[in-house]
């Protein structure tokens, strides 16, 4: 009960800060969609409309609404963490009962609804732009990210305790991105070993779901195990790492110090 | 709450060490105000944060109801709540009462549960005006009321302040001892304040230990200490030097005699035991024809009573 309270409180507060100074993200969301059409405009003048490009763009439009929302979900924790440890607010949340980690999970939970929110407003933008339609199969694609986004999550874990420890992460966090961008692009059929990435299974998931209109229920039992395995393995090597930054932060004072 | 031996050891790059607390000893007895008095970079923060696990300390032990914080940390955070340095606490981009909501949830308590202790505590900090104000707009002071508040919101037992009164103008100042003063004897709670500032501690703790540098100076009842630092101490100028026989006589009754040389005067810092002793030293200046310039009484700051303690403990190491 007290665990649901938390949750319940971390719900609030993403509210609360999502309603008061959403300004910030919807200028971030009209650039992408802007670079989104002029990327798109620059492809169709060269590719001059033939079948093989219009095949290739579902894809690029695809990634690319993925990626915006990677990034958000990856930097997401790091930079909160950061944050409240550079405010002060950091240690008071160490200061409960609740395990700060439950906190975190929560956030991540509500972090998963906003960032799917994002995805689909985005998606329905590019296809209007485009003219290309997708399946938008809400359910289904809302399933896969919650499970596939908790892979990010933990590589987002990796870095806070990062930030903890060394403060100045902003450039890694910065270079990372690229990094999303490889695991947008490679393709998990020419390297096999690539669907040992992070998010890589479940964006290969919601590309057939939007691009051939399968439902969640069509997937194997090996496609759910991937899924879940990949998001389970990353979210648990994450935690452990944060914790072990965690326990020098304590030794060092540093859950506080900007 | 116990603190036994306490020791917290910083490890600099480089591999050099520093002890930033080191076998203080204290406990609080339940229902009081206790304070850590000491100047900057003493160890009162070091010394808070081990309290509420935040720190790991390297030896001795705190005890919060019983409970190791460095062994069974999520237990005795179950009586503690503590407002850090320059009230962070806050989300400041929310509103008063939307911090008590969420600090109290994520204590795990329903927030429909802290209506009535939020109406009750608003209204003891003068804040319902401020109620639904973004806290970012309050001016520093009621941050700070707003912090303390946040710590109160919850009902724990044990309230670690840092520095509560840091940066606040008198009147704000002495509004918030006087409520520290109410919410102990009403509430009955414990509370640890660390502060610099002399007069916080005699106006509102009732025991309290000094550290410097990681040490304990002393450890007292406030009343017993400003006993001991309270001596009368006066500063003489006078236009030129008092004659060597005169000034003889005047050491004979003072307990501290200091002669400086000025200018254009003589400074003269006594310290006395009883004040009626000033009537026999100002007989002998006035045979001494010298001609007085000013006399006042030098209180003692925080400084002084750190040196006469500091000192005090010299003197001791060296005669035993
Ligand atoms: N995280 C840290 N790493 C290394 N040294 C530290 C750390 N925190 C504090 N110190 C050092 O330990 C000493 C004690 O610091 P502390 O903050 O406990 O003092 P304080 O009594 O609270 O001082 P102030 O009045 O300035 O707040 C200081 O010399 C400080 O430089
Ligand atoms: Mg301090």
């Amino acid at each position: 009960m007290k665990y649901l309270h938390s949750f319940w409180a971390v719900t609030k507060r993403e509210w609360i800060e999502l309603r008061r100074y959403s300004f910030n993200s919807l200028v971030g969301l009209a650039l992408y969609i802007g670079m989104f059409a002029a990327l798109f405009s620059g492809a169709k003048y060269i590719g001059q409309n033939n079948y093989a490009l219009n095949d290739s763009l579902e894809g690029f439009l695809i990634s690319y609404a993925l990626w915006f929302m990677a990034m958000a979900a990856f930097s997401d924790t790091a930079n909160s963490i950061i944050d409240e440890a550079r405010k002060g607010t950091l240690e008071q949340l160490y200061m409960t009962e609740i395990p700060f980690v439950w906190l975190l999970i929560s956030k991540n939970m509500i972090s998963t609804i906003i960032f799917s929110s994002l995805f689909f407003i985005i998606v329905q933008f590019q296809m209007l732009i485009t003219g290309i339609q997708l399946h938008v199969d809400i359910i289904s694609i809302f399933v896969i990210l919650f499970i596939g986004l908790f892979s990010l999550y933990g590589i987002g874990l990796i870095m806070a305790g990062l930030g903890l420890l060394f403060k100045r992460i902003q450039n890694l966090l910065g270079a990372s991105q690229f990094i999303i961008v490889g695991v947008m692009i490679v393709s998990p059929t020419d390297i096999p070993l690539v669907k040992l990435l992070p998010f890589v299974h479940a964006r290969e998931l919601i590309m057939s779901i939007m691009r051939r209109g399968i439902s969640m229920f069509q997937f194997s039992l090996y496609d759910w195990l991937t899924l879940f395995l990949n998001s389970s393995f990353y979210i648990i090597v994450g935690v452990v790492l944060y914790k072990l930054a965690e326990k020098e932060a304590f030794k060092r004072g540093m859950l506080g110090q900007y | 709450m116990k603190v036994e031996s306490l020791k917290k050891v910083y490890s600099m790059k480089g591999k050099k060490e520093f002890i930033a607390v080191n076998d203080v000893s204290f406990a609080v007895n339940k229902g009081e105000i206790f304070g850590l008095l000491g100047p900057n970079g003493a160890g009162k923060t070091s010394t808070i944060k081990c309290i509420c696990g935040l720190l790991q300390y390297d030896a001795g032990e705190v005890l919060v109801k019983g409970h190791s914080m460095q062994r069974s940390r999520t237990k005795g955070l179950n009586h503690i709540s503590a407002v850090l340095e320059g009230n962070r606490n806050i989300y400041w981009r929310m509103t008063v009462e939307e911090n008590l909501e969420f600090f109290a949830g994520i204590n795990g308590i329903a927030s429909g549960k802290t209506k009535q202790r939020r109406d009750y505590l608003l209204k003891q900090f003068q804040l319902e005006e401020q109620r639904n104000v973004v806290v970012n707009n309050l001016s520093r002071g009621m941050k700070q009321k707003v912090a303390i508040v946040i710590s109160l919101i919850t009902d724990k037992s044990i309230i670690l302040l840092d520095e509560p009164t840091l940066g606040l103008d008198v009147g704000m100042s002495q509004d918030l001892r006087q409520l520290l003063r109410t919410i102990a004897k009403e509430e009955g709670k414990t509370i640890l304040l660390s502060t610099h500032d002399m007069k916080v501690v005699e106006e509102t703790c009732d025991r309290l230990v000094i550290i410097n540098q990681g040490k304990t100076v002393a450890h007292d009842t406030v009343e017993n200490l400003m006993k001991l630092t309270n001596q009368h101490n006066y500063r003489i100028q006078m236009k030129d030097c008092i004659p060597a026989e005169i000034k003889q006589k005047i050491k004979q009754i003072t307990v501290k005699f200091n002669e400086q040389k000025n200018d254009s005067s003589f400074t003269y810092q006594i310290t006395i035991h009883n004040p009626n002793d000033l009537f026999e030293i100002m007989n002998l200046l006035k045979i001494s024809n010298v001609e007085l310039i000013s006399l006042e009484r030098t209180n003692y700051d925080l400084e002084e009573v750190f040196m006469n303690l500091v000192k005090g403990v010299e003197k001791n190491e060296i005669s035993s």
